[in-house]
């Protein structure tokens, strides 16, 4: 975009919420500047046009509602006014609708990066980026061309600038005490990149009369009364600018962690916001979230009517339902949000550090710097042992070793955590919106579908029971606690016994270990778990059969203790190996984007 | 159907109690109990003429002792003396028993002074010293207190044990033990450290609300009577569940010292 002024480079200032030429520092409101930057545009307007066709084309809502130009951005209008002002003001403004419609068909101009290496896109309106791809974090020339996308309906401008930014991530690196120092290489600060993520935005309703069930149940003498009562309120409720990530490569991950972005501060969108950051393409459908938001809505409500009827009146367990929850489409719009965004590749990994533009809270994948880790470990138990010495009652040698067996048991229980979170993070399980885009056949749709389900029938279930013989349940209950009971004391000395003569870890482990391995086949690269756990499963056994020996010959302690030892050392190290396979991601794959269209929503 | 059902299924709960119950309840006449070891020719001797024990525990606190017959004999007994007259009485019958050259352990259970007594003879009381036995009784005065004179006799007995086996192998395994456990505990504490380093908690909704444009609107509550039903429960059987536990609270006293009378033995007593 050029300075209406000199012709200079403008750019978004977030310090002052104003566009900001490069040359002349004069200051422009965004909705003032006519994008002019994308050769396919309209040929070029003279200064003095520019106000008039600038208002021509610009976006409906800034144009029908409000006067941007005189108005201080402060106190701009917000989407929120917008859209429950198209609601109250439909008849009313049946032309404006019909500007709505013509906006919607208005296509924002871009010029599209890819990146040769993973695939992933990036948007800009200038034609200048800087050679590296932000999602797998290498040192390529991006291809280029123009593209074009449906333009989002609200933004928020980013409040946070680069210095800030970095400031904010450079702190947090310092407290992150076990980082590569590559981190905190101020050269590797610059590729901080600003870019606007596009954001599905819910405005949900629950409005109208609300009948409950309910009872209140008192004694009187010999008897129990129960009285049934209908519940009746009338609900006004909204939650309006609830937000889910609409870019399947944004995991949720972060999008949980960064927010949450203040719906207050969106504003109507401008090509202008633009200038100086990037954004990303909306790939994923509304309709993904759509239950997480009449969830959360639903939730919300439940809790507060739940309580403070009068007369000490409660309510019939499972009746959410009864809620009222109005959304339409209508009440779904996109809104690009500011965030900053800067990988770390390192092999064939790579971590991502995400700030919210908005409030600068900050989420990152943080790798581990292995050494200075293994380094902190051994220093630290220095004075574990000096602690140790002290502390560690007498205890017989076999004992001695049926204790390290059971840390061993503890490491490999460690471990198979691990692994399972790793599997889970790279097949990004939890990334609802990744899931929404990639399975192609629904198979991980329908499955949490089919989880839903199973989980509604089980509390139904549980309703009933408790609706049923509450004296069979209690009595239950009683025989049951009894039986238990008696096992454990039964199993107190036994289990003692067993635990203290080192049988049971070898096998415990083995068991953790098995699962490890069957969990790492999962993975991207399984050698890590199969180097550090068959260590640990091919020691422990040995150490027990050594200890046992050591009943007649006493040095076999020793070996029995290395074996153990070294066994659980070599467990431990593996999972700092995978704590980094944790803290990391696989680099994005070219081969995923196959699917991919560039067509917008 | 459905009576019938519930009918079945107390007469079922009615068994189980029965079954579980049972062999709680079952004594055995006979409680003095030995076993010699072939190797060293020393005994491990249970007896109990207090009938603290069940047969069971009897077995099983004679397994204990066993280990121990490698050092030399092992004596259980419980008995219902006037105060003062446990130390006397134990040094007594371990002399009568196995004369005053050979080595080994008494431990004495007195029902009459509520007092635990565990002495060392003969060559084991320069291992088991009385500072030893007086730490190994206070560690266990508990269980006697609860009434588990089973669990009371068997941790002395293990403790005894620790005792003799560590000063066999001695010092130098447990430090190059030590080494490892100290290393993997620092592993852990850093795998701790490392966890709250790198935990982001996701947003509340507190939080997420605030940055909503939100209305919480409930009004013209009430509350409407529909129908009121009452059903027969008479109040006592109301708490059935409920039986309240009294502890014997006998307040415990440490009687540490020891009074060394003649002889090459140590001892360590403590009242419950
Ligand atoms: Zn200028
Ligand atoms: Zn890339």
């Amino acid at each position: 975009m050029k300075c209406p002024r000199c012709g200079g480079e403008l750019r978004f200032d977030p310090a002052i919420q104003l566009l900001k030429c490069d040359y002349c520092e004069n200051t422009f409101i965004p909705s003032d500047v006519k994008d002019d930057a994308i050769p396919d545009a309209e040929e070029h307007v003279s200064q003095t046009d520019k106000e008039t066709a600038g208002n021509a084309k610009n976006d409906h809502m800034a144009d029908t509602f409000t006067p941007v130009d005189t108005t201080p951005l402060g106190e701009a209008a917000t989407v929120e006014d917008i859209v429950s002002r198209t609601g109250e003001e439909e008849t009313e403004v049946k032309d404006k609708q019909d500007a709505v419609k013509d906006a919607d068909t208005d296509e924002l101009k871009l010029v599209e990066y890819t990146c040769p290496n993973c695939g992933g896109t990036l948007y800009s309106v200038e034609e200048s980026l800087n050679g590296f791809c932000s999602y797998c974090g290498s040192q390529v020339m991006l291809q280029s061309r123009f593209s074009s996308m449906k333009p989002p309906k609200g933004v928020i401008p980013f409040k946070v600038d680069k210095t800030k930014c970095k400031s904010i991530y450079e702190d947090h690196v310092k407290k992150s005490f076990f980082a590569p120092k590559e981190l905190k290489d101020p050269n590797y600060l610059e590729q901080f990149r600003g870019i606007y993520i596009p954001y599905h935005v819910y405005n949900v309703d629950l409005k109208g009369p609300l009948d409950l069930s309910g009872k209140k149940e008192y004694r009187r003498g010999d008897y129990v009364y129960t009285e049934k009562y209908v519940c009746h309120a009338d609900l006004d409720c909204y939650f309006h600018g609830l937000s889910y990530d609409a870019s399947s490569s944004f995991d949720d991950h972060f999008s949980e962690t960064i927010a949450p972005f203040d719906a207050h501060s969106i504003v109507p969108f401008e090509p202008a916001y633009l200038t100086g950051f990037y954004a990303d393409m909306p790939d994923v459908g509304h309709e993904c979230y759509a239950k997480d938001v009449t969830t959360f809505a639903v939730d919300e409500v439940y809790k507060s009517v739940s309580t403070g009827w009068p007369g000490g009146v409660s309510l019939n367990s499972g009746q959410k339902s009864k809620i009222p929850v109005h959304m339409t489409p209508r009440d779904i719009y996109t809104a690009f949000f500011p965030i900053w965004f800067l990988s770390y590749k390192k092999g064939d990994r790579v971590a991502y550090a995400v700030i919210n533009g908005e409030s600068g809270k900050i989420s990152c994948d943080m790798p581990v710097n292995t050494r200075k880790f293994l380094a902190f470990c051994f220093l630290l138990a220095i004075p574990v042992y000096l602690l140790l010495a002290v502390v560690m009652p007498a205890m017989n040698p076999s004992k001695m070793i049926a204790l390290i067996q059971t840390l061993g048991c503890i490491c490999a229980f460690i471990m198979m955590c691990n692994v399972s979170s790793i599997v889970k993070k790279e097949k990004r399980l939890d990334d609802k919106g990744y899931m929404y885009k990639y399975s192609n056949d629904k198979d991980i749709m329908e499955a949490l579908k089919k989880k839903e389900e199973k989980e509604r029938k089980k509390r139904e279930k549980e309703n009933k029971k408790s609706g049923g013989n509450i004296w069979l349940i209690l009595a239950v209950i009683l025989c049951l606690g009894q039986f238990i009971f008696v096992a454990l004391c039964a199993l107190g000395y036994v289990g003692y016994t067993v635990l203290s003569s080192g049988m049971i870890q070898p096998l415990l482990t083995a068991v953790f270990i098995w699962m490890s391995f069957s969990k790492a086949k999962e993975l991207t690269a399984p050698r890590i778990v199969y180097k550090g756990g068959i260590p640990l499963m091919v020691a422990a056994p040995l150490a027990l059969i050594f200890s046992l020996v050591a009943r007649a010959s006493d040095p076999m302690f020793y070996v029995s203790a290395a074996i153990i030892g070294t066994g659980v050392i070599i467990g431990l190290i593996s999972i700092v190996g995978l704590k980094n396979l944790l803290y990391t991601r696989p680099l994005p794959q070219l081969a995923r984007e196959g699917g991919d269209t560039n067509a917008p929503v | 159907m459905r009576r019938f059902d519930i009918k079945r299924a107390f007469g079922l709960l009615i068994a189980v109690f029965l079954i579980v119950l049972l062999p709680v309840q079952v004594f055995a006449g006979d409680n003095v109990k030995s076993y010699t070891n072939s190797d060293t020719g020393y005994e491990a001797y249970v007896d109990d003429p207090e009938f603290l024990l069940t047969a069971s525990e009897v077995d099983r606190v004679l397994s204990s002792m066993k280990d121990l017959t490698d050092e030399g004999n092992v004596v259980f007994v419980t008995v219902n003396l006037k105060a003062g007259a446990a130390e006397r009485y134990a040094e007594n019958y371990y002399q009568d028993r196995y004369g005053t050259e050979a080595p080994g352990l008494i431990f004495l259970i007195d029902m009459g002074d509520r007092l635990l007594l565990l002495q060392a003879h003969n060559g084991l009381d320069s291992k088991i010293t009385g500072s030893k036995a007086n730490s190994i009784v206070d560690n266990v005065y508990t269980y006697a207190g609860d009434g588990d004179y089973a669990k009371c006799a068997i941790s002395v007995y293990e403790q005894c044990d620790d005792v003799l086996a560590g000063l066999r192998i001695a010092e130098p395994f447990k430090y190059i033990s030590n080494i490892f456990i100290a290393i993997i505990v620092a592993f852990l504490l850093g795998f701790m450290i490392l966890g709250i380093m790198t935990s982001t908690p996701a947003a509340s909704n507190k939080e997420i609300i605030k940055g909503l444009f939100s209305q919480l609107g409930i009004s013209n509550r009430n509350a409407n009577l529909i129908n009121v039903s009452k059903r027969y429960s008479p109040q006592s059987s109301g708490s059935s569940g409920g039986g309240s536990s009294h502890s014997s609270g006998g307040s415990y006293h440490s009687s540490g010292g020891h009074h060394s009378s003649g002889g090459h033995h140590s001892s360590g007593s403590h009242h419950f």
